[in-house]
């Protein structure tokens, strides 16, 4: 096994790792769509490997690229790769990366989906964020999002997504598409700080979708960035209300720099 | 009484909300916020889920007037806000770097709802950038087979809007 | 030879005076009557007055309960509300409609000119060069005489046209852009509505075209066309349409450029489903001439799909379908709303 993680090292292997690992041959190959499809498995080598020292995430260019990419980014920070604790066992729920396009299913095994259906057909501007957040930051956005998993164990999807519908950083135990609730949300989000402004009342805290079997409740992380929380019944609402407020505001802490 | 809604649709930029505020009798809701891509460049906020406007008619009937946001990845709201609609308005940034395929994006997204109802097209811009000229928007809709009324008009210019809701009336009433 | 009649104006603002002098030079080639402003109010055969100010609705009210022999024009943004017989100019003022109405004028004094004459009354305000008599109405095959006609039969050229003062014009009619040194639009707008044996005509290609144009800014040739086409068309169908055709829009024309005239807005949309001239009649309830010149200036543009009634296949038109009264209700109080 150690052979093996040698080997894939010195390859650098970018697309292919995880399947590798995995043994996942078919789905590593899922035909990838037009141009606009995020890469995820090359940004997320990068961000493992630091091969530009860039600590932003950057979603591959659209079609319409008019603007090269901003690179704001100050005193990039090295990103130490990710050790595996256990090489040669499967990873558990628990310790679900939360990268872009990466899901878990059900069964708990990891799946690289190459397939992201990016709807937009040559209409959207650039989709490369404009956000400027370190790797640390993020990594450290990534454990909050695991420990708000680890606290609320009825919530199965936590996202952090632009104000304007993008995904930044996910995290989920089912299949769901994290691309469309980022963007729905952030219309119900936007649509209930407006209800909220014209009854003359002040800070939309939360919206909440209270379903049968489950809620999905978003909150404002700061100007440009929200939280999205979605769990099963089995979590009281309080609870998963007050452990999503304080999230968020770590969340706040850690991105406000 | 159900409402009734004029639709205002078109990439960003175009002037939706521009021109929802020239004829609204109260400053449009809208549901602006930062923008986070390439689209920041252009401009600093983004519709993401609806501009809302409003006339009052003698009868105290309401017409609504909706901006849609302008990426497609807010499609699902285009299919909501379009139900029940009179007819759309279509919004096309001349300055954008393929302002056809923008016009044709949306005449295709919305086809279903322009057949049961009608569309009228404005060019904002065109004083910014003269190219595409209305002529070739002309040529460009003949070339899919397909006659609308399509005008060169300021958003922020109340005339131009009224101009071309009258356009849009006027092709209802014939239908 | 056409009749020279004077209009006179009433409580018009000072560039709306000066705006109706300049369109009135358009009648100079009117075959039937040709105007000509005047300060003698009552010298003029024909008054405009400003309806929309107070004194000008009082003189108007006024000048019909004296029941002269002067047409009435009623210069307004209101186009309903005023006394039968007196006509009505919409504001703002344009120079499509403002020949219109002068036309409807003309004939109106024509007529009761001819009336005075069958009955012997003495001469009315008209003056004419030598002939007593008004002549015809004329017709509308004129326009195949017209350099207008010679541009619609060639929508697909260059041509570059010289009038007889050796000013030139060069129109790239696919386009619809015209080249020209020192001529104004309205200047163009004569020698487009001028008779085509005064030009000279010669086709160019495009080398040539870049070469005689180098300086020149290309200028837009769908105002002057719409506007001679209409100021010539006199209610007769240009060469090549026919009274039983059918026809169909096959681009929609920038009205917003071209005078926005409700009529012609409505006709547009009636000529997208397409149909025969009767049918855009009885819908829009309007008179035939304006159909026709609508019709005609939609020719000069290009934009005009014709399909002429043979004997054995009927012209389809499609069935005047009834039309949703609650919708067309709801439509008006919307304009009405937004005063459109």
């Amino acid at each position: 096994m150690v052979c093996v993680w040698n080997a894939l090292l010195a390859m650098k292997l970018k697309g292919k790792w995880a399947s590798f690992i995995f043994g996942l041959k078919g789905q590593a190959k899922k035909a990838q769509t037009a141009s606009e499809n995020l890469d995820a498995d090359q940004d997320r080598a990068a961000l493992l490997e630091g091969d530009d020292g860039d600590a932003k995430l950057i979603n591959k260019a659209s079609e319409n690229r008019d603007e090269p990419i901003q690179d704001r980014t100050e005193g990039p920070t090295p990103f130490e790769a990710v050790e595996w604790p256990n090489i040669g066992t499967l990873p558990t729920i628990e310790e679900a990366e939360t990268f872009p396009a990466q899901t878990s299913t059900e069964s708990g095994r990891h799946v690289i989906d190459h397939e992201l259906k990016v709807q937009e057909m040559g209409m959207e501007h650039d989709d490369r964020l404009i956000v400027n957040y370190t790797k640390l930051q993020l990594t450290q956005c990534d454990r909050q999002l695991k420990e708000f998993m680890q606290l609320c164990p009825g919530v199965y999807g936590a996202l952090i997504s632009t104000v304007d519908g993008h995904e930044l950083l996910y995290t989920l135990k089912r299949d769901l598409p994290a691309h469309k609730i980022s963007t729905m949300n952030s219309s119900l989000l936007a649509l209930g700080e407006s209800i909220a402004r014209e009854s003359q009342q002040r800070l939309c805290q939360f919206v909440i979708l209270e379903n049968s079997d489950g809620r999905v409740v978003s909150l404002r992380v700061n100007d440009l960035l929200m939280l999205t929380c979605i769990s099963s019944k089995e979590i009281n609402l309080g609870m998963l209300l007050s452990v999503g407020r304080n999230t968020a505001s770590k969340l706040q802490e850690i991105l406000s720099d | 009484m159900k409402q009734i809604k004029f639709i205002f649709t078109g990439p960003p930029g175009a002037g939706k909300t521009t021109a929802i505020a020239a004829i609204s009798e109260f400053p449009p809701v809208s549901t602006d916020v930062f923008s986070t891509d390439g689209l920041a460049a252009v401009k600093e906020k983004t519709t993401v889920a609806m501009d809302f406007g409003q006339i009052t008619l003698d009868n105290g009937q309401k017409i609504g007037l909706y901006g849609t946001p302008g990426q497609q990845r807010f499609k699902f709201m285009w299919d909501i806000l379009v139900q029940g609609g009179l007819g759309l308005i279509v919004l096309v940034d001349n300055r954008r770097a393929d302002p056809l395929k923008d016009l044709g994006i949306y005449l295709d997204n919305f086809a279903e709802f322009i057949k049961s109802t009608d569309v009228v097209i404005g060019v904002t811009c065109s004083d910014l950038k003269e190219t595409p000229s209305i002529d070739d928007y002309q040529n460009y809709l003949q070339a899919r087979n397909q006659v609308f009324p399509v005008f060169a008009i300021d958003a922020r210019n109340k005339a131009d809007v009224l101009f071309l809701l009258d356009t849009l009336l006027t092709c209802l009433e014939i239908s | 030879m056409a009749q020279k009649l004077q209009l006179s104006a009433s409580q018009l603002s000072r560039s709306n005076l000066l705006t109706l002098e300049i369109f009135l030079d358009l009648t100079k080639k009117d075959e039937t009557a040709t105007w000509e402003y005047t300060d003698n109010v009552k010298a003029a055969a024909a008054l405009i007055i400003d309806a929309d100010t107070d004194l000008g609705r009082r003189e108007l009210a006024q000048l019909v309960l004296q029941g002269g022999r002067q047409v009435l024009i009623a210069f307004s943004g209101d186009r309903t509300g005023f006394p039968g017989g007196v006509l009505v100019l919409p504001r703002p003022l344009r120079s499509a409609e403002l020949l219109s109405v002068l036309r409807q004028a003309s004939e109106k004094i024509l007529n009761a000119f001819q009336e005075k004459e069958e009955t012997g009354s003495p001469q009315g305000a008209l003056s004419s060069e030598g002939s007593a008599k008004p002549s015809s109405v004329a017709d509308g095959s004129e326009s195949s005489r017209r350099v207008i006609a010679i541009l619609c039969a060639n929508q697909s050229k260059i041509l570059k046209v010289t009038d007889r003062l050796s000013r030139v014009v060069i129109f790239e009619m696919e386009r619809r852009r015209y080249y020209t040194a020192g001529l104004s639009q309205m200047d163009v707008e004569d020698l487009i509505a001028s008779p085509a044996g005064s030009s000279r005509f010669e086709e160019i290609g495009s080398s040539q075209l870049l070469s005689e144009t180098q300086n020149l800014k290309p200028q837009d040739l769908e105002p002057p066309l719409w506007t001679a086409a209409l100021a010539v068309s006199n209610g007769k169908l240009f060469e090549g349409l026919s009274s039983t055709g059918f026809y169909r829009l096959n681009r929609w024309p920038d009205l917003k450029k071209l005078g926005q005239d409700p009529l012609h807005l409505k006709l547009t949309a009636l000529l997208r489903r397409g149909g025969a001239i009767d049918y855009f009649v009885d819908f829009t309830k309007g008179s035939a001439g304006d159909v026709i010149d609508f019709l005609n200036a939609c020719r000069a543009l290009n934009c005009l799909e014709i399909q002429t009634q043979q004997a054995a296949t009927p012209v389809q038109t499609p069935e005047p379908q009834k039309p949703n009264t609650g919708k067309l209700s709801l439509f008006s109080r919307i304009r009405s709303r937004l005063g459109i």
